[in-house]
């Protein structure tokens, strides 16, 4: 079967999975390899576990579609790099601190997210869920897309600022009047205290 | 902190947001890597055609570069009376894409005009300076910078104003440890010893960490009397790297001259003003201290074309004019041209309680909302539970439509409640070369103010 090396569209990349059709692996190689492997190297700061994590990723994508059909192929197959580049970052810390952007997130996020282990912990876990879902969605369609592309993808700040057209200092600027404005609506919440 | 406490919360971002704001980054992702590999393509066919005036080009500025780090790098002073001295050699005019501006064009230019200090050591006087600017032949790598050379007798300075590139690392000011300059240049305990090695001493300091405690900090004193002060102040975009080398100066001179640049005073001015309450200069959406950046007032920017005809006219009733920030086209400052302008309003007294209006060019990429299908905008599909009926496979979200194509139908679809009692209202409009975008955050309002503000613009009266 000759490979079909052309762009494909999501819905058609869906169908071929939908039919089984191997040679559409490469396809998604092509159209999506760089993506999954930034969202995996900004998390695990390693060239040969984010190969691996985004080979896994192909894996996953196989097997899981069908039976899912995601609305949104891009979302879908970020979260699932993003799933397994994690696991992957639990199992290397244990040992090591990882020089990744996702250690520099932890890092700067500590100020405002209580670690909620002790008292209450599945109340206040569900709590802390809830507040952040409405804290993001009150957020500007600017701020939303910084603290998501920072904290959920754990992109460097130079790359958002890139993506967005805006200096570092900008964005460096934002994401501590978000952190701040975070921390606040969790004292509100009476979901904050000194760790 | 545990990676699991952060998973878990951010597990809770509704699932609709986070897809729009995947699919954006992906998107804007794209269009950069595209954009980048086009340039990249043009910078290397052209090199190829020029492959042997470049390399001859880029040795001759090789040349020069070493012929001025090398006198300004030694501990030894600097001679004019000498043929080998700087000013003789830092003169590349002959070096195609380089030029040797005057002081005086300097201080007239953006950015160095900002970013140039204005009070130079006693002493010394302007030398010479070089620029590169923006030519693939001699500057392939498009690595823009200045250097400016003072002099006198038995000492030297040389500032240069270089591009970011993000790297190097940046010294820590509750650390001395990091940038402390006798660590680096003084004498080294245990030295011979099995091990011994030169600290980690940075050079880059960021310029609202600067004090004069820190500028006297990177002053060292050789034993034969020799002054030798280097920092690298990171100003936004720019590094401003000051190298002097000569006789004594003290640490509040050499925090005075760096200080005294326009970047500087304008910091300082924003930051007394924020200190002082003013309500123009809320630092969370005026960024005074971003050179490039203009802040215009309400009344001026209804002044400004094309401005003045893309914005509306009418405001909504809680909105209260909090600050604005405008990029302008600029050759040096502002080489691509991308202009927009943001005007920022409290809609209430919480901080989140806002209304952003942007104005800015269309670039073609945007993907429009499908006016015959209110799945592909609705702002309930967004942040509400609606799920788009079965069989809607990869509806793609956008709040962009054609400024002829709104109607109060579509509005109402744009103004959405949260449970919560906050209101958000959203839409971009696309009107001729220019995207004008509606961010609204705060008490509820209702359809008919949000589309009478919509309409008020005398574009879309026209």
């Amino acid at each position: 079967m000759s490979k079909d090396t052309s762009k494909k569209s999501d819905s058609s990349i869906i169908a071929d999975l939908f039919s089984r059709d191997e040679s559409i692996i490469s396809c998604i190689s092509d159209e999506y390899g760089r993506y999954l492997y930034k969202i995996a190297y900004n998390i695990l700061a390693d060239d040969e576990d984010s190969e691996e994590c985004v080979n896994d990723t192909y894996l996953k994508i196989w097997k899981s579609i069908p039976p899912d059909k995601p609305k949104n192929f891009k979302a879908y197959i970020a979260k699932i790099v993003r799933n397994i580049a994690l696991n992957k970052y639990k199992e290397k810390s244990r040992n090591k601190r990882i020089p990744s952007e996702c250690t520099l997130c932890l890092d700067e996020i500590e100020e405002c997210i209580p670690d909620v282990s002790n008292v209450d912990k599945e109340y206040n876990d569900r709590r802390l869920k809830e507040t952040i879902d409405i804290f993001v969605r009150a957020l500007s369609k600017r701020q939303r897309y910084i603290f998501i592309c920072r904290y959920y993808c754990k992109d460097s700040v130079e790359a958002i600022a890139k993506s967005l057209d805006i200096s570092g200092s900008m964005v460096f600027h934002e994401l501590s009047d978000i952190r701040k404005r975070l921390k606040n609506k969790l004292i509100e919440e009476n979901l904050w205290y000194e760790n | 902190m545990k990676i699991e406490v952060l998973e878990n919360a951010l597990s809770g971002i509704n699932e609709k947001t986070l897809d729009s704001v995947l699919s954006e980054r992906h998107k804007r992702m794209e269009k950069g890597r595209m954009s980048a590999s086009v340039s990249e393509t043009k910078r290397k066919s052209f090199f190829s055609l020029k492959k042997a005036i470049a390399v001859a080009a880029g040795f001759a500025v090789f040349l020069c570069s070493m012929a001025i780090i090398i006198p300004l790098s030694t501990r030894n002073s600097v001679n004019v009376d000498d043929p080998n001295t700087a000013e003789q050699l830092n003169t590349p005019q002959h070096i195609e894409g380089f030029i040797s501006p005057e002081l005086d064009e300097l201080y007239k230019t953006k950015p160095y005009s900002e970013l140039l200090p204005n009070i130079i050591p006693t002493g010394l006087s302007f030398k010479s300076s070089f620029l590169t600017t923006k030519d693939e032949l001699s500057n392939p790598d498009d690595r823009k910078f200045l250097a400016v050379i003072f002099g006198s007798e038995d000492s030297s300075l040389e500032i240069k104003i270089s591009e970011y590139d993000g790297s190097g690392s940046i010294a820590d000011p509750d650390k001395p440890e990091t940038y402390k300059l006798d660590l680096y240049y003084g004498p080294i305990e245990n030295e011979g010893a099995v091990g011994a090695d030169l600290p980690n001493v940075f050079r880059i300091i960021r310029s609202s960490d600067l004090s004069r405690g820190i500028a006297s900090d990177r002053l060292y004193t050789f034993k034969d009397g020799v002054c030798k002060a280097e920092i690298d102040i990171l100003c936004d975009e720019h590094i401003v790297s000051y190298v002097y080398t000569g006789k004594e100066i003290s640490g509040s001179l050499f925090y005075d001259c760096i200080t005294s640049s326009l970047f500087f005073e304008r910091a300082d001015r924003a930051e007394q003003m924020k200190l002082s309450g003013n309500a123009n200069t809320d630092a969370e959406n005026v960024p005074q201290y971003i050179p490039e950046f203009g802040t215009p007032t309400l009344e001026e920017v209804y002044t400004i074309t094309p401005y003045s005809e893309l914005l509306p006219k009418r405001l909504l009733s809680n909105c209260s004019f909090s600050g604005s920030y405008m990029t302008e086209y600029d050759p040096v400052a502002n080489p691509d041209g991308h202009k927009f302008l943001a005007l920022i309003f409290k809609t209430g007294n919480e901080s989140w309680d806002t209304m952003e209006i942007k104005v800015s060019e269309y670039d073609g990429t945007s993907v429009l909302a499908d006016i015959n299908d209110k799945r592909t905008y609705a702002l309930s599909y967004l942040y509400g539970n609606d799920s788009p009926p079965a069989g809607n496979a990869l509806a793609g979200f956008s709040d962009l439509f054609h400024a002829e194509d709104i109607t109060t139908d579509i509005i109402k679809e744009m103004v959405y409640t949260l449970p919560d009692g906050l209101c958000k209202a959203e839409i971009s409009l696309l009107c001729g070369d220019y995207i004008v975008s509606y961010a609204y955050t705060g008490a509820e309002i209702t359809v008919e103010s949000f589309y009478d503000m919509i309409v008020s613009s005398e574009w879309l009266e026209k």
